[in-house]
């Protein structure tokens, strides 16, 4: 199962001390050990959550000023699609609710493929998804890599996990499960 | 670089799920998508939090300090939540 690797770093700097030493001592080190590159002249800063100082991180403004250059699809539900899916685009975010059928799977294809950068498909919704529906990420997703995008699968039902396993898809996608958003949600202390 | 490779892509996909879970939090998600690209209000946020907080309608418990840090192509900040209990 491929998970965001600063993800991944961060999980297991909450559940092996060891690790999260070295992370606080030596950053870009312990990062390299879940395979992750920082480049040169970056500088990585980690913080601690604790009980009495919240720490909230701002993604960078450039970025986010480059990112709006690809075009999301605007906000809002997406209007033609089969009654057993409903499809509701939220940034760069395509919601889902319902099934993924032969019938509906297009629509999903041709939703993932509309914007030109990163992907968050939220199937928290889902309550089915056949062989066509993983037909339509697969085309999907071969079709953002040609920009060097991917399409994250977010908020997955451990029943819609079997089947990616099942199908041999696990590996294909990253996938963040809810219980990894509850570990950074407890970094929140709201 | 373009924006789908390496270091500054995971990082960009990680803040995806690190605010998702801090907007799980109403008046919270909110502000932080305003200030997503409103320099103006990321200004403010950096410089008095707390007050910036608390008019969004963001309740904190009494006591708490907030810091507001923005990542750049040169910093990266990343928030650890505590060790899980043994």
């Amino acid at each position: 199962m491929r998970a965001n690797p600063l993800l991944r770093a961060v999980m297991r700097a909450c559940t092996e001390s060891d690790f999260r030493a070295h992370l606080l001592r030596d950053p870009r080190e312990a990062l390299a050990l879940e395979g992750l590159l920082v480049p040169e002249g970056v500088e990585v800063v980690i913080h601690e959550a604790s009980d009495d100082r919240l720490v909230v991180v701002l993604p960078d403004l450039e970025m986010e000023r480059r990112m709006a250059e690809h075009h999301a699809p605007p906000d809002g539900p997406v209007a033609d699609v089969p009654p057993a899916l409903r499809l509701e685009w939220r940034g760069y975010t395509l919601v889902a609710s319902g099934r993924i059928d032969t019938e509906s799977a297009p629509f999903v294809r041709r939703e993932l493929q509309r914007p030109s950068i990163d992907v968050d498909f939220d199937l928290a919704g889902v309550t089915f998804i056949g062989s066509a529906g993983l037909a339509a990420l697969l085309a999907a997703q071969k079709r953002l890599a040609e920009t060097e995008n991917v399409i994250r699968l977010v908020r997955v039902p451990q029943p819609i996990i079997n089947v990616l396993e099942l199908a041999g898809y696990a590996d294909v996608f990253e996938i963040t499960h809810d219980e990894s958003l509850e570990y950074l949600a407890a970094a929140c202390r709201l | 670089m373009a924006p789908g490779s390496g270091f500054f892509a995971t990082v960009r996909r990680f803040m995806s799920d690190y605010l998702a879970a801090l907007s799980a939090q109403g008046p919270m998600g909110e502000l932080l998508a305003r200030a997503r690209r409103d320099p103006k209000l990321r200004r403010r946020l950096v410089e008095s939090p707390e007050q910036v907080l608390a008019e969004a309608g963001v309740s904190l418990p009494a006591g708490l300090r907030v810091e507001v840090v923005e990542n750049s192509e040169k910093v990266i900040h990343i928030v650890l939540p505590p060790l899980a209990a043994e």
